[in-house]
């Protein structure tokens, strides 16, 4: 159980970071479906940064940068050409899909994955000492790096968006542009600076994936996750805290298919697909009451 | 129309213009897009080219039918997988039929089972309010899990090395217009896959045009579309017309199995479409929605899909994930083109004065 | 002179909504901008707030030449507005509210902290309401208030209202009123604009009239009175409305039994009305007192938790089509959001709802001989300009939208006619034009539902007029026993 509820933690991190990004780009009142894209292309650029420069803190802030230089193509399409945010969404996550196999053939030689990484080149678990000690609790703090990251960051999330002047705007601008605007702020300032670090943090989740998780990148090695995160962080009423809660609920769902896999009693086509399945049965049984940000998604 | 020509043309500029800096910059020469026109518009690979466009003209039409009630059907993709598979249980399951049954029945499995999976996202969408694009993209991962599943188990070719399905009986097959002129001894899409289902299509489009534009379930679709609460006020069933969108917009990606199933390889070989799906969004976009220009810009993505295949053969350093790329470049240039016209206006005014 | 407009121009694609506009505001005075909808009086004031940048012209402000980028740059000279809309985030507290662009440090408290502008405001009268409650949970009025606070935290000179009491009861008119001789008291400057005379004589020491786009009259209020001020705005004498026959209503038609709801807005509790044939009946309430729930209600678009409605003696339990082809018509709330597709052609707009009868479709086929010939008919009927049936919708003014919305409803010779705000933001001639029709309906037997917020339209067409209030029927006054007074009793619930 305790094995069960550790990889549960591990498969949320990924998405617990990018639910977060994604709450930050979605309060701001930008429709985000390009999470996924962010995702994949942060795992890229982790696995290429960690690749050639052979050391997993390295990839970290080119990961931020091109986590938000990819919302930032979303930023420029919505804010600036008041394009459809589905629309922009969809060709940012096309973008990326097109370019990592484009680039990894360019690079490597292969279209379909980047080379495999040194034990060196990649995160390994942090022991805390005494703590991990613990008994029941203790593997908690035996973890990946960006795993304590994935669970300190709710937290200064929820303090950041309710009691700062960032969050105070980032909330106006996706509750009503206009009435921010009056207020003297620009909204889409505001969303650019929400975008780009939203952008930022869901990348660092694909790099989880790349770096932590895997040794390598593979094409669409995401495989759905920036929606699954995104349904997470709708489950969690567009607020950090429930966020964290309903990812690990589908870090667990991630981690029990794992687990089946292995017991080989129903085809694992089936199994595979419980993920997805679980997601949906929340989508459509358990979110009803969420309240999304009132003008989200709006083209001005 | 005159709008839509020039967004082709704008975005057909624009994206020639960001393949050919990619394959400079991978180290090949540009020329290599040229080689790949002529290719792809020589007798060979024209029909190449239609034979590419024929999933096009469907997914564009399932795509644009989902936009007119102002949804986004993302899930054309697994859709698609669902109507192939309905031809390959039909067909599997009556393999005595004449071919004048047959293929209409074929035909009418490719949509059923594609307006299933589209049905069940509009009725999730319409009773229970969740949002359409995540649901048809997490409904895509299931109906993988399902398709793999039956190719692998219940109709797989045993003596075959890779996963597919046995071949349907003869009497389900479509003529290639390569075998429909070769009693004329006129070869001119030398044995291409181009078959009848780019007729089909175009008779689709057709229909799908006089249903969104002269009929009264048209009209309240597009109502829906414009304004649910519009609809409800002048005593439309908004429900019905999501659902009905969706089962249609499902129906149509389900002829894509046609194409492949009934018109090409005869069985449903696993993961057969390259993203067919995900490039309706494109097609429709470009083609804004109507199917005349659907079908327009599904040619033209024929084309490009033929050429970035080319493109593949030709050079060591491009795969053929260029024309993702190049889909991408496009539709974000038909998205914000109010915006770059603008700018580019702007530009010139300001150097005449 | 504190501020000083001189021959201001600003043109829009279709229209010149200020036409050399020049005139001044004094210091520390109260100052009327009136005119009917569309004589430019907003646009004007948009121009001062830095929202639209005019044309040509100049604007002084304490004699010095500006022209502000944004309301953020008028907001710094300390210029406030209050819109019509509320510029204010239901879902944040007010104190967040008043707080948004003028946070000062990084880290915001949640706590009450009372700062020295918003002293005097608290100190004078009881608000009524705490900085930590959220705003959706505040009446309109004290919305109001809050908007007020909001510049006085922002230590604004010019306070700019439009339209003020569109959306209060008199009471809370009367309040409003006497907070801000008290702003002025403290040497404010506020401007309002409002297109009702006897606020105007009520509460300004100088007044501007505007007509089309024109000044056509700048005077201190003491030298205008109330018949004066109204030829000045309308710009000629007020033709006779259509003639009312005398008839006594005949049977009930709509009738409305104890019903109530269960919606998130404001439901209904056990509300009764009843409607005669031959009758206008005009409800009168500040809105969101169940408005939007009586409307939907009747057309079967909301459901009922208890009671029942029935049309010509019969329980409705059919479906809205059903309801909406079978003797009642609609002018639904909101135009926009309700009643057109501003993306459609004309005649599409003009058989939506209609679309599904055997005139305009054939086994589902749309028949467009029929549909052109249809709208043409109404298109004449209630001159809607430009006369073209496949002009998109969109391109059409308010009034024009809504005169083709009213030909629609009535085009069935419906026995009920439910007229929901019917002139909301329509130009002074479409509204006489779709009033007269109103009334034309009523003497040839029609029973009407007249819903609106303005007092003066209810006063003018009903037979009688219900007031509803908190989802029931408050009061019900027969036709000229309604005094302004009574009725605004009655809206706040006091009756």
């Amino acid at each position: 159980m305790v094995e069960l509820l550790e990889s549960s933690l591990r498969l949320g991190t990924p998405l617990i970071l990018a639910a977060m990004g994604g709450i930050l780009c979605e309060r701001s009142g930008v429709a985000t479906i390009c999470l996924e894209g962010a995702m994949l292309w942060g795992a890229f650029v982790a696995a290429i940064v960690a690749h050639y420069l052979h050391s997993p803190w390295s990839s970290i802030v080119p990961c931020l940068v091109g986590g938000a230089l990819v919302l930032g193509i979303h930023a420029f399409a919505t804010q600036k050409a008041k394009a459809d945010h589905i629309i922009s969404g969809l060709v940012v996550n096309l973008l990326v899909a097109g370019s990592t196999p484009l680039l990894c053939k360019f690079l490597f030689g292969s279209p379909t994955n980047s080379p495999n990484l040194a034990r060196a080149d990649r995160f390994h678990e942090l022991a805390i000492p005494f703590l991990s000690a613990l008994p029941g609790v203790g593997f908690i703090f035996e973890e990946m790096p960006l795993t304590y990251l994935a669970l300190i960051l709710p937290f200064v999330l929820h303090r950041l968006l309710f009691r700062s002047r960032f969050g105070l705007r980032i909330t106006a601008a996706g509750e009503d542009p206009d009435t921010l605007l009056s207020c003297g702020v620009k909204p889409d300032r505001v969303r650019w600076v929400a975008l780009c670090l939203g952008g930022a943090l869901a990348a660092l989740g694909g790099a989880f994936l790349s770096v932590s998780h895997a040794s390598q990148f593979t094409r669409d090695m995401t495989s759905g996750r920036g929606y699954i995160a995104l349904t997470a962080l709708i489950f969690g009423n567009w607020r950090p805290l429930p966020t964290l809660l309903s990812c690990l609920l589908f870090g667990f769902a991630d981690a029990l298919q794992i687990r089946l896999q292995s017991a080989e009693m129903i085809p694992i086509q089936f199994i595979q697909a419980l993920p997805y399945l679980f997601t949906l049965v929340v989508l459509v049984g358990f979110v009803g009451k969420a309240r999304p940000p009132s003008a989200i998604g709006r083209v001005s | 129309m005159k709008s839509l020509a020039f967004s082709l043309s704008f975005a057909c500029t624009l994206a020639l213009a960001v393949a050919a800096a990619i394959i400079w910059f991978s180290g090949e020469s540009p020329l290599a897009l040229w080689e790949a026109l002529r290719a792809s518009l020589s007798s060979e690979g024209l029909g190449y080219t239609l034979f590419y466009a024929t999933p096009f003209v469907f997914t564009g039409l399932s795509v644009a039918v989902s936009f007119h009630c102002g949804l986004f059907n993302i899930g054309a993709e697994g859709q698609l997988y669902m109507g192939t598979l309905a031809v390959i249980a039909t067909a599997t399951a009556l393999p005595h039929l004449p071919p004048g049954l047959a293929i209409p029945l074929g035909i009418l499995a490719a949509g059923l089972g594609g307006a299933s999976w589209g049905c069940l996202a509009g009725m999730l969408k319409a009773w229970r309010g969740s949002h359409e694009v995540i649901v048809t993209i997490l409904l895509n991962f299931v109906a993988y899990s399902i398709v793999d599943y039956s190719i692998l188990y219940l109709y797989r070719d045993p003596v075959s090395q890779s996963p597919e399905t046995l071949k349907i009986p003869g009497t389900f097959s479509l003529n290639t217009f390569d075998e429909l002129l070769s009693p004329f001894s006129v070869s001119l899409f030398r044995s291409t896959p181009a078959n009848l289902s780019l007729v089909l299509g175009i008779i689709v489009a057709l229909a799908v045009g006089f249903f969104l534009f002269r009929t009264r379930w048209g009209f309240e679709l597009r109502t829906v579309g414009a304004n649910a609460r519009v609809a409800r006020f002048a005593g439309m069933n908004s429900a019905l017309s999501t659902i009905l969108a969706l089962s249609l917009s499902g129906g149509l990606a389900g002829l894509v199995g046609v194409n492949e199933v009934m018109g090409h390889e005869h069985r449903f070989i696993q993961g057969f479409s390259p993203g067919y799906g995900f490039t309706g969004v494109a097609v429709a976009l470009l083609g804004r929605n109507h199917p005349v220009g659907v079908i327009c810009s599904a040619l033209l993505f024929g084309l490009l899909h033929n050429m970035s295949r080319e493109i593949e053969f030709a050079t060591t350093h491009v795969s053929k994930e260029l024309s993702l790329v190049i889909q991408a470049i496009i539709v974000l240039a038909v998205a914000t083109q109010p915006f770059l016209v603008s700018l580019l206006k702007r530009r010139s005014r300001g150097r005449a004065s | 002179m504190l501020i000083e407009f001189d021959k201001v121009t600003k043109r829009f694609p279709l229209t010149t909504a200020n036409d050399s506009v020049s005139f001044n505001i004094a210091l520390n005075s109260i100052h009327g901008v009136v005119g009917e909808n569309g004589a430019g009086k907003s646009t004007i004031m948009k121009i001062l707030y830095g929202m639209y940048s005019h044309d040509s012209g100049e604007i002084r402000f304490r004699g010095e030449r500006v022209q502000f980028s944004s309301p953020l740059d008028a907001i710094r000279r300390g210029i406030g507005m209050v819109h019509q809309h509320f510029m204010l985030i239901p879902r944040l507290t007010v104190w967040e509210n008043i707080l948004l662009g003028q946070e000062g440090s990084f880290w915001i408290s949640a706590t009450e902290r009372k700062t020295p502008q918003l002293k005097p405001i608290f100190e004078s009268s009881g608000l009524g309401f705490r900085l930590t409650d959220t705003v959706e949970s505040l009446s309109v009025g004290q919305r109001q208030q809050v908007e007020i606070l909001k510049l006085l935290y922002r230590e604004s000179q010019v306070l700019i209202l439009d339209e003020p009491t569109a959306v209060l009861t008199p009471q809370e008119t009367k309040d409003l009123f006497q907070r801000l001789r008290q702003l002025k008291a403290q040497g404010k400057t506020i401007v309002i604009i409002t297109h009702k005379i006897a606020e105007v004589l009520e509460l300004t020491d100088t007044v501007t009239v505007m007509r089309q786009g024109r000044v056509v009259a700048h005077a201190p209020t003491h030298t205008l009175d109330a018949e004066h001020l109204t030829e000045l705005i309308i710009g000629q004498a007020c033709p006779p409305p259509h003639p009312r026959a005398q008839e006594p209503p005949g049977q009930p038609i709509l009738e409305v039994q104890g019903i109530s709801t269960r919606s998130h807005r404001a439901p209904l509790n056990k509300l009764k009305l009843t409607v005669r044939a031959g009758e206008i009946l005009g409800i009168a309430g500040v809105s969101g007192n169940g408005q939007e729930d009586l409307v939907e209600s009747i057309i079967g678009l909301c459901p009922l938790s208890e009671g029942k409605v029935q049309f010509r003696g019969k329980t409705m339990t059919g479906s809205t089509y059903e309801r909406l082809t079978g003797g009642i018509a609609l002018i639904p709330p909101d135009r926009l959001d309700e009643a057109v597709v501003p993306t459609f052609s004309v005649e599409f707009n003009a058989i939506l709802g209609l679309h599904r009868g055997a005139r305009f479709q054939k086994c589902g086929i749309l028949q467009r001989t029929a549909i052109t010939k249809h709208t043409e008919t109404l298109i004449s009927d209630f001159s809607v300009s430009p006369p073209s049936p496949v002009a998109t919708l969109g391109t059409l003014s308010g009034g024009n939208q809504q005169k083709l919305v009213v030909g629609r409803a009535l085009a069935s010779n419906p026995a009920l006619i439910i007229a929901a705000y019917p002139t909301r933001g329509v130009d002074i001639g479409a509204t006489r034009r779709i009033h007269d029709e109103l009334v034309k309906r009523r003497n040839s037997g029609a029973a009407i539902l007249l819903i609106s917020s303005e007092l003066d339209e209810i006063m003018a067409l009903s037979d009688n007029i219900a007031v509803l209030f908190d989802g029931y029927c408050a009061a019900l006054f027969p036709r000229g026993q309604a005094t302004e007074l009574a009725l605004g009793r009655a809206m706040v619930g006091a009756a």
